[in-house]
């Protein structure tokens, strides 16, 4: 084994080793002192802990969502309501409207925050992310024939495009922890 | 096996310098479902009994979802994406060894840190391969679990502990209860459903003592001798670098604190 190996690492590799045997406690202990303390703790966790053996898929949506409710609450005078209540540029609430940003690059606190505003729920509006893309709005009006599906944009790089200032991209990153939940 | 059957190796290694590989309950069903196809696994995905025989376990999701990167399938992507996050968003519900957390927002905090950084990793492994993602497919539940304890020290660290007590030199030994849960969980005195819920309430208790006291009980739960002449025997004294005599003291110490917590004192 390796000394130089980083924490991540380290507790990683121990997290899904098959054999969580105390004989491979010691082994890891003993290779890395260093990190011995998260891997007792790891350890413990991965004893004590273990998964449910059976789920309730309760909260599963297996049911299709109402595309054009979520599309409403991010449309029009709710997209400007929604603009203003999180200081977001409008555009950024049509990225969510238009199903624009690939789901899993949007940071959980902005997903939160943006169905919070829209007066929907997380579930919902990651759902109605997780759709194919169609063509904005704007664009459907002149296009003849059905609206093609369209390749989606990492929310990184959509922040990118815009010109915002270091305050209005620290809005649409911070968690909303210190001024409640929206 | 045939060619229809061979899988791309994972690519992380393991600490000991082999490359990481998938439990053969998740090639199986990779297998099967790359048989069965896309639409078919999607609803199978959706039974949330992990008894039934038809239940997906989530490293399956994982290949399939990474998978969808060769044929560019986006559609397929974001319905596996889905379903996972849904998965991890249930996963909240277990129990953390370190307690729930004080607040709502605590709780919102940690679960959206452990959502973010899976999905940080799945990001950019669609832009190419994240070997990180590899332990998710060799078993998603206990990296999650990986990253919840990662994200409940972040979020709660210290702030939770609150010692208010005198540190008494009194009685120096334990109740027989707490020796046995502590020292000797090898016995087996308690049946273990008994024996794990003491456990639970022992580790409460040590999260509430000082750092130093802290640390020797955590070791000494996982039966980590005091000394050792071994080198291939881990020892408290050898990671704490300090004398057994120092770890047999904080020992003492915390053994009393440990039994006002749990209100077995004399």
């Amino acid at each position: 084994m390796s000394n130089e190996q980083t924490r991540e690492d380290v507790l990683r590799s121990f997290s899904v080793e098959e054999d969580q045997s105390k004989a491979t406690l010691d082994a890891y202990l003993v290779q890395y002192p260093q990190f011995a303390m998260d891997l007792v703790e790891l350890s413990l966790e991965l004893e004590l802990l273990g998964v449910p053996s059976s789920d309730s898929d309760d909260d599963i949506e297996v049911s299709p969502i109402d595309t054009s409710q979520v599309k409403a609450a991010l449309s029009g005078e709710n997209a400007k309501g929604i603009a203003k209540k999180l200081g977001f540029p409008r555009t950024v609430v049509a990225g969510f409207r238009d199903r624009t940003f690939a789901p899993e690059t949007l940071p959980q606190s902005l997903v939160r925050r943006t169905a919070s505003a829209a007066s929907i729920g997380k579930a919902q509006l990651l759902a109605y992310l997780c759709m194919p893309t169609s063509i904005p709005t704007g664009l459907s009006m002149k296009a003849a024939g059905k609206p093609e599906e369209m390749e989606k944009t990492s929310f990184a790089d959509f922040v990118a495009s815009l010109d915002l200032d270091e305050a209005q991209k620290a809005r649409l990153y911070d968690g909303g922890y210190n001024n409640g939940s929206d | 096996m045939n060619n229809f059957d061979e899988l791309p190796p994972l690519r992380k290694f393991t600490v000991s310098g082999q490359v990481q590989v998938r439990r053969a309950r998740t090639v199986e069903q990779i297998q099967r479902a790359r048989k069965d196809g896309h639409d078919y696994l999607v609803k199978r995905a959706m039974i949330g009994d992990r008894s039934s025989s038809d239940y997906v376990v989530s490293e399956v999701l994982i290949f399939m979802m990474r998978d969808t990167k060769k044929h560019n399938n986006r559609r397929m992507f974001d319905k596996y994406f889905w379903i996972l996050s849904q998965r991890v968003q249930r996963s909240f519900r277990w129990r953390n060894l370190g307690g729930a957390p004080t607040s709502d927002l605590d709780q919102l905090r940690m679960e959206e840190m452990v959502m973010d950084k899976l999905n940080m990793l799945i990001s950019k492994d669609m832009e190419g391969y994240d070997e990180r993602l590899d332990y998710y497919e060799v078993s998603f539940d206990q990296a999650l679990m990986c990253d919840r304890q990662d994200a409940w020290r972040s979020v709660m660290g210290k702030a939770k502990r609150h010692v208010s007590m005198t540190n008494s030199d009194d009685d120096e030994r334990l109740t027989s209860e707490v020796n046995v849960a502590l020292t000797d969980m090898a016995k087996d005195a308690f049946d273990e459903n008994e024996k794990r819920n003491y456990l639970l309430r022992c580790l409460a208790a040590i999260k509430e003592l000082p750092d130093k006291e802290r640390e020797v009980m955590m070791y000494s739960l996982r039966e980590i001798p005091d000394e050792s002449t071994d080198p291939s025997v881990p020892s408290i004294s050898s990671i704490l670098k300090c004398t057994p005599k120092t770890v047999r003291s904080r020992r003492k110490s915390a053994q009393t604190k440990m039994k006002v917590l749990l209100g077995e004192e004399d």
